[in-house]
Protein backbone atom coordinates (compact mmCIF):
# COMPACT_ATOMS: atom_id res chain seq x y z
CA UNK A 1 0.00 0.00 0.00
CA UNK A 2 2.85 2.26 0.93
CA UNK A 3 4.62 1.50 -2.48
CA UNK A 4 1.69 2.49 -4.19
CA UNK A 5 1.01 5.30 -2.93
CA UNK A 6 4.77 6.46 -2.90
CA UNK A 7 4.32 5.73 -6.76
CA UNK A 8 1.16 7.70 -7.25
CA UNK A 9 3.09 10.83 -5.49
CA UNK A 10 6.00 10.37 -7.69
CA UNK A 11 4.41 9.97 -10.40
CA UNK A 12 2.32 13.75 -9.40
CA UNK A 13 5.71 14.83 -8.89
CA UNK A 14 6.75 14.33 -12.35
CA UNK A 15 3.33 15.66 -13.91
CA UNK A 16 3.82 19.05 -12.31
CA UNK A 17 7.62 18.76 -13.01
CA UNK A 18 6.79 18.45 -16.73
CA UNK A 19 3.89 21.15 -16.87
CA UNK A 20 5.68 24.25 -18.39
CA UNK A 21 5.18 27.55 -15.90
CA UNK A 22 2.52 29.84 -17.30
CA UNK A 23 3.38 32.59 -18.96
CA UNK A 24 3.21 36.28 -16.94
CA UNK A 25 0.74 37.76 -18.59
CA UNK A 26 1.43 40.70 -20.68
CA UNK A 27 1.99 44.49 -20.04
CA UNK A 28 -0.90 46.05 -20.73
CA UNK A 29 -0.58 49.86 -21.19
CA UNK A 30 -2.59 52.59 -22.44
CA UNK A 31 -1.71 56.69 -22.79
CA UNK A 32 1.66 56.18 -20.01
CA UNK A 33 4.06 58.42 -18.79
CA UNK A 34 7.32 57.34 -18.05
CA UNK A 35 9.64 59.82 -15.76
CA UNK A 36 12.46 57.26 -14.36
CA UNK A 37 13.82 54.02 -15.11
CA UNK A 38 11.89 51.45 -16.42
CA UNK A 39 12.90 47.80 -18.27
CA UNK A 40 10.33 46.00 -20.27
CA UNK A 41 10.79 42.25 -21.07
CA UNK A 42 7.99 39.59 -22.20
CA UNK A 43 5.26 40.93 -24.13
CA UNK A 44 3.88 44.69 -23.49
CA UNK A 45 0.44 45.86 -25.06
CA UNK A 46 -0.04 49.01 -26.25
CA UNK A 47 -3.35 51.33 -26.75
CA UNK A 48 -2.46 54.62 -26.94
CA UNK A 49 1.07 56.83 -26.18
CA UNK A 50 3.76 55.59 -23.95
CA UNK A 51 6.09 59.19 -23.57
CA UNK A 52 9.34 58.43 -21.83
CA UNK A 53 10.36 61.99 -20.45
CA UNK A 54 13.32 63.77 -20.52
CA UNK A 55 13.85 62.56 -17.01
CA UNK A 56 12.92 59.10 -17.86
CA UNK A 57 14.64 55.89 -19.17
CA UNK A 58 13.20 52.74 -21.07
CA UNK A 59 15.54 49.92 -21.67
CA UNK A 60 13.54 46.36 -23.83
CA UNK A 61 15.57 43.53 -22.87
CA UNK A 62 16.15 40.70 -25.71
CA UNK A 63 13.21 38.78 -26.68
CA UNK A 64 10.54 41.18 -25.96
CA UNK A 65 7.72 41.73 -28.18
CA UNK A 66 6.15 45.03 -28.17
CA UNK A 67 2.35 44.91 -29.52
CA UNK A 68 0.39 48.16 -30.34
CA UNK A 69 -3.55 47.96 -30.72
CA UNK A 70 -5.13 49.92 -34.17
CA UNK A 71 -6.65 52.80 -32.52
CA UNK A 72 -7.53 55.62 -35.16
CA UNK A 73 -9.18 58.57 -33.04
CA UNK A 74 -9.13 61.00 -35.92
CA UNK A 75 -9.90 58.65 -38.64
CA UNK A 76 -7.01 59.64 -40.69
CA UNK A 77 -6.09 55.61 -41.52
CA UNK A 78 -2.87 55.92 -39.27
CA UNK A 79 -3.13 54.19 -36.16
CA UNK A 80 -2.30 56.41 -32.78
CA UNK A 81 -0.26 53.88 -30.96
CA UNK A 82 3.22 54.79 -30.37
CA UNK A 83 5.97 54.88 -28.43
CA UNK A 84 7.29 58.64 -28.11
CA UNK A 85 10.75 59.59 -26.54
CA UNK A 86 12.74 62.75 -25.55
CA UNK A 87 14.47 60.85 -22.61
CA UNK A 88 16.30 57.81 -23.27
CA UNK A 89 15.36 54.23 -25.21
CA UNK A 90 17.42 51.29 -24.78
CA UNK A 91 16.36 48.44 -27.14
CA UNK A 92 19.24 46.12 -27.54
CA UNK A 93 18.19 42.50 -29.09
CA UNK A 94 20.34 40.09 -29.97
CA UNK A 95 20.38 38.42 -32.90
CA UNK A 96 18.85 35.20 -31.46
CA UNK A 97 16.66 36.85 -29.86
CA UNK A 98 15.49 40.60 -31.30
CA UNK A 99 12.90 42.80 -30.16
CA UNK A 100 9.74 42.91 -32.15
CA UNK A 101 7.29 45.66 -32.31
CA UNK A 102 4.38 45.31 -34.14
CA UNK A 103 0.89 45.14 -34.70
CA UNK A 104 -1.41 43.48 -32.54
CA UNK A 105 -4.03 42.85 -34.94
CA UNK A 106 -5.31 39.60 -36.51
CA UNK A 107 -4.43 40.97 -40.29
CA UNK A 108 -2.00 43.73 -39.77
CA UNK A 109 -1.17 46.22 -42.64
CA UNK A 110 1.14 49.22 -42.81
CA UNK A 111 0.41 51.70 -40.33
CA UNK A 112 -1.40 50.07 -38.45
CA UNK A 113 0.32 51.76 -35.32
CA UNK A 114 2.47 55.76 -35.82
CA UNK A 115 5.87 55.06 -34.87
CA UNK A 116 8.63 54.76 -31.84
CA UNK A 117 9.53 58.36 -32.29
CA UNK A 118 12.87 59.91 -30.95
CA UNK A 119 12.63 62.91 -30.54
CA UNK A 120 14.88 65.68 -28.81
CA UNK A 121 15.96 62.02 -26.94
CA UNK A 122 19.07 62.27 -25.26
CA UNK A 123 20.19 58.77 -25.74
CA UNK A 124 18.85 56.16 -28.21
CA UNK A 125 19.98 52.84 -29.28
CA UNK A 126 17.99 50.38 -31.18
CA UNK A 127 19.78 47.17 -31.89
CA UNK A 128 18.63 43.95 -33.22
CA UNK A 129 15.19 45.27 -33.08
CA UNK A 130 12.22 44.34 -35.86
CA UNK A 131 10.08 47.15 -36.47
CA UNK A 132 6.49 46.39 -38.61
CA UNK A 133 2.98 47.42 -39.83
CA UNK A 134 3.62 50.76 -38.37
CA UNK A 135 3.81 54.30 -40.04
CA UNK A 136 7.21 54.90 -39.52
CA UNK A 137 8.63 52.06 -37.91
CA UNK A 138 11.35 54.45 -36.46
CA UNK A 139 11.20 58.19 -36.33
CA UNK A 140 14.47 60.51 -35.67
CA UNK A 141 14.26 64.43 -34.97
CA UNK A 142 16.75 66.37 -33.64
CA UNK A 143 18.98 63.57 -31.96
CA UNK A 144 22.21 61.57 -31.82
CA UNK A 145 21.43 57.57 -32.18
CA UNK A 146 22.45 55.02 -33.98
CA UNK A 147 19.76 51.81 -35.67
CA UNK A 148 22.30 48.73 -35.86
CA UNK A 149 21.03 45.32 -36.87
CA UNK A 150 17.77 45.54 -37.27
CA UNK A 151 15.23 44.89 -39.30
CA UNK A 152 12.24 47.34 -40.60
CA UNK A 153 9.25 45.83 -43.15
CA UNK A 154 5.92 46.74 -43.87
CA UNK A 155 5.83 50.25 -42.81
CA UNK A 156 4.62 53.02 -44.58
CA UNK A 157 8.33 54.32 -43.75
CA UNK A 158 11.20 52.18 -42.97
CA UNK A 159 13.54 54.35 -41.23
CA UNK A 160 12.72 58.08 -41.28
CA UNK A 161 14.55 61.03 -39.88
CA UNK A 162 15.76 64.35 -39.81
CA UNK A 163 18.27 66.90 -38.29
CA UNK A 164 20.55 64.36 -36.91
CA UNK A 165 23.57 62.88 -36.01
CA UNK A 166 22.71 59.06 -36.91
CA UNK A 167 24.40 55.61 -37.75
CA UNK A 168 21.95 53.08 -39.38
CA UNK A 169 24.44 50.35 -40.44
CA UNK A 170 23.59 46.26 -41.00
CA UNK A 171 19.77 46.52 -41.17
CA UNK A 172 17.43 45.02 -43.57
CA UNK A 173 15.17 47.44 -44.82
CA UNK A 174 12.20 46.12 -46.87
CA UNK A 175 8.88 45.70 -48.13
CA UNK A 176 8.04 49.45 -47.19
CA UNK A 177 7.13 52.60 -48.89
CA UNK A 178 10.20 54.30 -48.47
CA UNK A 179 12.60 52.13 -47.12
CA UNK A 180 14.57 55.38 -45.46
CA UNK A 181 13.13 58.55 -45.56
CA UNK A 182 14.99 61.95 -44.38
CA UNK A 183 15.57 65.65 -44.25
CA UNK A 184 18.77 66.86 -43.86
CA UNK A 185 18.53 70.02 -42.65
CA UNK A 186 21.98 70.08 -41.40
CA UNK A 187 22.27 67.58 -39.28
CA UNK A 188 24.55 64.51 -40.21
CA UNK A 189 24.79 60.80 -40.93
CA UNK A 190 26.36 57.37 -42.20
CA UNK A 191 23.70 54.64 -43.63
CA UNK A 192 26.35 51.77 -44.53
CA UNK A 193 26.20 47.93 -45.43
CA UNK A 194 22.14 48.17 -44.94
CA UNK A 195 19.50 45.50 -47.23
CA UNK A 196 17.46 48.28 -48.50
CA UNK A 197 15.83 45.80 -50.96
CA UNK A 198 11.86 45.71 -52.44
CA UNK A 199 10.39 49.22 -51.09
CA UNK A 200 8.86 51.08 -53.74
CA UNK A 201 11.42 53.89 -52.87
CA UNK A 202 14.81 52.54 -51.69
CA UNK A 203 15.34 56.41 -50.40
CA UNK A 204 13.14 59.35 -50.37
CA UNK A 205 15.32 62.58 -49.96
CA UNK A 206 12.35 64.84 -48.80
CA UNK A 207 14.41 68.04 -49.11
CA UNK A 208 17.23 70.58 -47.31
CA UNK A 209 19.73 67.80 -47.71
CA UNK A 210 23.50 68.06 -49.16
CA UNK A 211 25.62 65.91 -48.51
CA UNK A 212 26.17 65.32 -45.08
CA UNK A 213 24.42 61.57 -44.30
CA UNK A 214 26.62 59.35 -46.38
CA UNK A 215 25.26 56.40 -48.34
CA UNK A 216 27.99 53.89 -48.62
CA UNK A 217 27.75 50.03 -49.22
CA UNK A 218 24.78 49.53 -49.59
CA UNK A 219 22.43 47.31 -51.86
CA UNK A 220 19.94 49.60 -52.82
CA UNK A 221 17.39 47.63 -55.41
CA UNK A 222 13.73 48.46 -55.18
CA UNK A 223 10.50 48.21 -56.97
CA UNK A 224 9.64 52.06 -58.50
CA UNK A 225 12.83 53.85 -57.48
CA UNK A 226 15.69 53.71 -55.90
CA UNK A 227 16.24 57.35 -55.29
CA UNK A 228 13.45 59.64 -55.42
CA UNK A 229 14.34 63.50 -55.03
CA UNK A 230 11.11 65.08 -52.92
CA UNK A 231 9.28 68.44 -54.63
CA UNK A 232 11.71 70.60 -52.44
CA UNK A 233 15.26 69.27 -52.70
CA UNK A 234 16.67 71.75 -55.45
CA UNK A 235 20.27 70.74 -54.34
CA UNK A 236 22.34 67.53 -56.06
CA UNK A 237 23.28 64.76 -53.85
CA UNK A 238 25.23 61.93 -53.92
CA UNK A 239 25.21 58.35 -53.07
CA UNK A 240 28.91 56.84 -53.78
CA UNK A 241 29.85 52.95 -53.67
CA UNK A 242 26.30 50.95 -53.61
CA UNK A 243 25.15 48.41 -55.67
CA UNK A 244 21.94 49.51 -58.04
CA UNK A 245 20.81 46.19 -58.80
CA UNK A 246 22.19 45.96 -62.06
CA UNK A 247 25.90 47.73 -63.19
CA UNK A 248 24.48 49.38 -66.46
CA UNK A 249 24.46 53.01 -66.27
CA UNK A 250 21.35 53.74 -68.06
CA UNK A 251 19.16 51.10 -65.71
CA UNK A 252 20.56 53.03 -62.27
CA UNK A 253 19.69 56.37 -64.23
CA UNK A 254 16.17 54.89 -64.76
CA UNK A 255 15.85 54.00 -61.29
CA UNK A 256 16.41 57.47 -60.13
CA UNK A 257 14.06 60.63 -60.17
CA UNK A 258 15.45 63.99 -59.99
CA UNK A 259 16.47 67.04 -62.60
CA UNK A 260 15.91 64.56 -65.61
CA UNK A 261 12.08 63.92 -64.51
CA UNK A 262 11.59 67.76 -62.80
CA UNK A 263 13.64 70.45 -63.83
CA UNK A 264 13.20 72.02 -60.55
CA UNK A 265 14.51 68.85 -58.55
CA UNK A 266 18.65 68.75 -57.94
CA UNK A 267 20.91 65.80 -59.35
CA UNK A 268 21.08 62.71 -57.91
CA UNK A 269 24.75 61.42 -58.57
CA UNK A 270 25.73 57.93 -57.96
CA UNK A 271 29.72 57.74 -58.86
CA UNK A 272 31.91 54.38 -58.23
CA UNK A 273 28.33 52.08 -58.53
CA UNK A 274 29.14 48.54 -57.05
CA UNK A 275 29.53 46.06 -59.67
CA UNK A 276 27.53 43.22 -57.76
CA UNK A 277 25.65 42.97 -54.18
CA UNK A 278 27.80 43.09 -51.08
CA UNK A 279 27.60 40.13 -49.06
CA UNK A 280 26.38 41.89 -46.02
CA UNK A 281 26.61 38.64 -43.84
CA UNK A 282 22.81 40.04 -41.74
CA UNK A 283 21.28 38.45 -39.64
CA UNK A 284 18.70 35.59 -41.12
CA UNK A 285 15.24 36.86 -41.49
CA UNK A 286 13.08 35.94 -38.62
CA UNK B 1 38.98 82.47 -13.74
CA UNK B 2 39.73 81.81 -17.41
CA UNK B 3 38.52 78.49 -17.09
CA UNK B 4 35.29 79.91 -16.33
CA UNK B 5 35.41 82.13 -19.29
CA UNK B 6 35.93 79.38 -21.59
CA UNK B 7 32.99 77.16 -20.37
CA UNK B 8 30.91 79.85 -20.81
CA UNK B 9 32.26 80.62 -24.23
CA UNK B 10 31.89 76.96 -25.30
CA UNK B 11 28.62 76.45 -23.38
CA UNK B 12 27.04 79.56 -25.82
CA UNK B 13 28.95 78.65 -28.80
CA UNK B 14 26.65 75.03 -28.13
CA UNK B 15 23.66 76.93 -27.54
CA UNK B 16 24.39 78.75 -31.03
CA UNK B 17 24.90 75.68 -32.86
CA UNK B 18 21.86 73.85 -31.63
CA UNK B 19 19.96 76.66 -32.59
CA UNK B 20 20.92 77.33 -36.32
CA UNK B 21 20.88 73.23 -36.69
CA UNK B 22 16.99 73.15 -35.23
CA UNK B 23 16.03 76.75 -36.87
CA UNK B 24 13.93 76.81 -39.77
CA UNK B 25 12.39 73.35 -39.20
CA UNK B 26 8.83 73.83 -38.34
CA UNK B 27 8.56 71.26 -35.40
CA UNK B 28 5.51 68.81 -36.32
CA UNK B 29 6.41 68.87 -40.15
CA UNK B 30 7.20 65.55 -40.01
CA UNK B 31 4.54 64.32 -37.60
CA UNK B 32 2.63 63.26 -40.48
CA UNK B 33 -0.98 65.42 -41.20
CA UNK B 34 -3.16 63.38 -43.71
CA UNK B 35 -4.42 65.44 -46.12
CA UNK B 36 -8.18 64.16 -47.23
CA UNK B 37 -8.97 64.90 -51.24
CA UNK B 38 -12.61 64.36 -52.00
CA UNK B 39 -14.29 62.42 -54.93
CA UNK B 40 -17.94 63.47 -55.78
CA UNK B 41 -18.47 59.83 -56.62
CA UNK B 42 -18.58 60.39 -60.80
CA UNK B 43 -15.10 58.10 -62.38
CA UNK B 44 -13.83 61.71 -63.55
CA UNK B 45 -14.15 62.44 -59.64
CA UNK B 46 -12.41 59.30 -58.62
CA UNK B 47 -9.56 59.63 -61.07
CA UNK B 48 -9.27 63.17 -60.45
CA UNK B 49 -9.03 62.83 -56.82
CA UNK B 50 -6.92 59.95 -57.11
CA UNK B 51 -4.52 61.73 -59.12
CA UNK B 52 -4.36 64.38 -56.97
CA UNK B 53 -3.45 62.33 -54.01
CA UNK B 54 -0.98 60.40 -55.50
CA UNK B 55 0.94 63.13 -56.64
CA UNK B 56 1.02 64.52 -53.42
CA UNK B 57 1.63 62.02 -51.44
CA UNK B 58 4.61 60.17 -53.96
CA UNK B 59 6.34 64.20 -54.36
CA UNK B 60 6.19 65.18 -51.01
CA UNK B 61 5.50 62.02 -48.97
CA UNK B 62 2.09 63.77 -46.92
CA UNK B 63 -0.30 60.85 -46.47
CA UNK B 64 -3.67 61.30 -48.53
CA UNK B 65 -6.56 59.96 -48.00
CA UNK B 66 -9.69 59.75 -51.13
CA UNK B 67 -12.73 60.44 -48.89
CA UNK B 68 -15.95 59.42 -51.07
CA UNK B 69 -18.94 61.66 -50.87
CA UNK B 70 -22.39 61.82 -52.43
CA UNK B 71 -22.22 65.17 -54.93
CA UNK B 72 -20.71 68.02 -55.41
CA UNK B 73 -22.78 69.93 -52.89
CA UNK B 74 -21.92 67.00 -49.81
CA UNK B 75 -18.21 67.33 -50.39
CA UNK B 76 -18.61 71.48 -50.54
CA UNK B 77 -20.34 71.45 -47.72
CA UNK B 78 -17.24 69.41 -45.79
CA UNK B 79 -14.21 71.36 -46.97
CA UNK B 80 -16.58 74.28 -45.84
CA UNK B 81 -16.39 72.98 -41.91
CA UNK B 82 -12.45 71.97 -42.61
CA UNK B 83 -13.04 68.12 -43.23
CA UNK B 84 -11.70 67.81 -46.25
CA UNK B 85 -8.77 70.38 -47.82
CA UNK B 86 -9.07 70.05 -51.72
CA UNK B 87 -11.69 68.89 -53.67
CA UNK B 88 -12.36 69.09 -57.93
CA UNK B 89 -14.81 71.40 -58.58
CA UNK B 90 -16.42 72.62 -61.59
CA UNK B 91 -16.90 76.37 -63.06
CA UNK B 92 -20.41 76.28 -64.00
CA UNK B 93 -21.57 74.33 -61.49
CA UNK B 94 -20.27 76.44 -58.69
CA UNK B 95 -21.30 79.58 -60.01
CA UNK B 96 -24.93 78.10 -60.11
CA UNK B 97 -24.79 75.80 -57.36
CA UNK B 98 -22.53 76.86 -55.14
CA UNK B 99 -23.14 80.42 -55.40
CA UNK B 100 -26.17 81.08 -56.84
CA UNK B 101 -25.37 83.53 -59.26
CA UNK B 102 -26.22 83.59 -62.62
CA UNK B 103 -24.20 82.28 -65.29
CA UNK B 104 -21.34 83.82 -67.26
CA UNK B 105 -21.13 82.41 -70.93
CA UNK B 106 -17.46 83.02 -71.29
CA UNK B 107 -15.12 80.34 -69.82
CA UNK B 108 -12.25 82.60 -68.58
CA UNK B 109 -14.63 85.50 -66.98
CA UNK B 110 -16.82 82.86 -65.68
CA UNK B 111 -13.35 81.07 -63.98
CA UNK B 112 -12.34 84.70 -62.71
CA UNK B 113 -15.65 85.08 -61.23
CA UNK B 114 -15.92 82.29 -59.21
CA UNK B 115 -12.24 82.31 -58.19
CA UNK B 116 -12.29 85.63 -56.87
CA UNK B 117 -15.85 84.81 -54.91
CA UNK B 118 -14.52 82.09 -53.30
CA UNK B 119 -11.21 83.57 -52.35
CA UNK B 120 -12.85 86.78 -50.90
CA UNK B 121 -16.24 84.99 -49.43
CA UNK B 122 -14.93 80.88 -48.53
CA UNK B 123 -11.51 81.22 -47.59
CA UNK B 124 -11.26 78.54 -51.00
CA UNK B 125 -8.29 78.57 -53.73
CA UNK B 126 -9.27 78.08 -57.32
CA UNK B 127 -5.96 76.41 -59.03
CA UNK B 128 -5.04 75.84 -62.38
CA UNK B 129 -8.01 73.96 -64.04
CA UNK B 130 -6.80 70.55 -65.36
CA UNK B 131 -7.36 71.53 -69.49
CA UNK B 132 -11.14 69.85 -70.14
CA UNK B 133 -14.63 71.31 -69.66
CA UNK B 134 -17.59 69.51 -69.30
CA UNK B 135 -20.63 71.00 -71.25
CA UNK B 136 -22.48 71.52 -68.84
CA UNK B 137 -20.82 71.73 -65.28
CA UNK B 138 -18.05 73.92 -66.96
CA UNK B 139 -13.97 73.36 -66.61
CA UNK B 140 -12.55 71.29 -63.77
CA UNK B 141 -10.24 72.73 -61.45
CA UNK B 142 -8.82 71.68 -57.91
CA UNK B 143 -10.05 73.82 -54.87
CA UNK B 144 -8.06 74.07 -52.01
CA UNK B 145 -8.25 75.31 -48.33
CA UNK B 146 -6.38 78.87 -48.03
CA UNK B 147 -5.17 77.50 -44.44
CA UNK B 148 -4.16 73.87 -45.96
CA UNK B 149 -2.05 76.00 -48.73
CA UNK B 150 -0.60 78.29 -45.76
CA UNK B 151 0.20 75.23 -44.15
CA UNK B 152 2.45 73.06 -47.11
CA UNK B 153 3.67 76.06 -48.79
CA UNK B 154 4.35 73.97 -51.61
CA UNK B 155 1.33 72.82 -52.68
CA UNK B 156 -0.32 75.09 -54.78
CA UNK B 157 3.13 74.54 -57.05
CA UNK B 158 2.61 70.90 -56.89
CA UNK B 159 -0.97 70.81 -57.63
CA UNK B 160 -0.35 73.39 -60.76
CA UNK B 161 1.34 70.46 -62.35
CA UNK B 162 -1.48 68.90 -63.07
CA UNK B 163 -3.24 72.17 -65.06
CA UNK B 164 -3.87 72.17 -68.17
CA UNK B 165 -2.25 68.82 -69.07
CA UNK B 166 -5.80 66.91 -69.09
CA UNK B 167 -7.94 67.85 -72.32
CA UNK B 168 -11.12 66.18 -73.14
CA UNK B 169 -10.04 63.34 -75.47
CA UNK B 170 -7.22 62.08 -72.30
CA UNK B 171 -10.30 62.72 -69.52
CA UNK B 172 -12.36 60.67 -72.07
CA UNK B 173 -9.56 57.89 -72.54
CA UNK B 174 -8.54 57.49 -68.65
CA UNK B 175 -12.24 57.42 -67.93
CA UNK B 176 -12.12 54.43 -70.77
CA UNK B 177 -9.75 52.73 -68.79
CA UNK B 178 -11.88 52.94 -65.50
CA UNK B 179 -14.71 51.29 -67.34
CA UNK B 180 -12.59 49.06 -69.19
CA UNK B 181 -11.89 46.99 -65.74
CA UNK B 182 -9.06 49.45 -63.99
CA UNK B 183 -9.22 51.03 -60.75
CA UNK B 184 -8.95 54.89 -60.72
CA UNK B 185 -5.88 54.92 -58.98
CA UNK B 186 -4.09 52.47 -60.79
CA UNK B 187 -5.33 54.59 -64.48
CA UNK B 188 -4.42 57.47 -62.07
CA UNK B 189 -1.11 56.47 -61.61
CA UNK B 190 -0.29 55.03 -64.75
CA UNK B 191 -1.07 58.48 -66.29
CA UNK B 192 1.30 60.68 -63.76
CA UNK B 193 4.33 58.33 -64.17
CA UNK B 194 3.55 58.97 -68.41
CA UNK B 195 3.85 62.15 -67.58
CA UNK B 196 6.96 62.03 -65.80
CA UNK B 197 4.82 63.76 -62.48
CA UNK B 198 5.83 60.67 -60.07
Amino acid sequence: MKLALFGVLLLLTGACRLAPPPLPAPLELSDTVISDAVTWSGEVRIRGTVTVKKTGALTILPGSTIRFERIDHDGDGIGDAEIYVEGTLLAHGTAQAPILFTSAAAQPRPADWKFIYLDYARKAELRHIIAEYAYSGVQIHFCKATVLDSEFRYNVDGVRFSTVNIEVARNRIHHNTHGIRYEERRGSGSVHHNEIVDNDIGIFVVTRSDDRTLFRDNNIVSRQYNVKLGLAQPGDVTFAHNWWGTKEAAAIRAAIYDHDADAALGKVRTPDPLPAPLDLMLPAKK
Amino acid sequence: MKIFRLRRTLALLSGIALLAITAGAPALACVGKTLHIATAGSVQQDILANALALLISERTGTTTKVDRFSDAQAAHDAIGKADLDIVVAYTAQARSDILKKPAIAENQALYEAVREEYNQNLNLVWLTPFGFSDAKLGQAAPVARKDTLKKFPALARLINKLGDIINDATMAKLEGQVKGGKTAAEVARAFLKESKLI
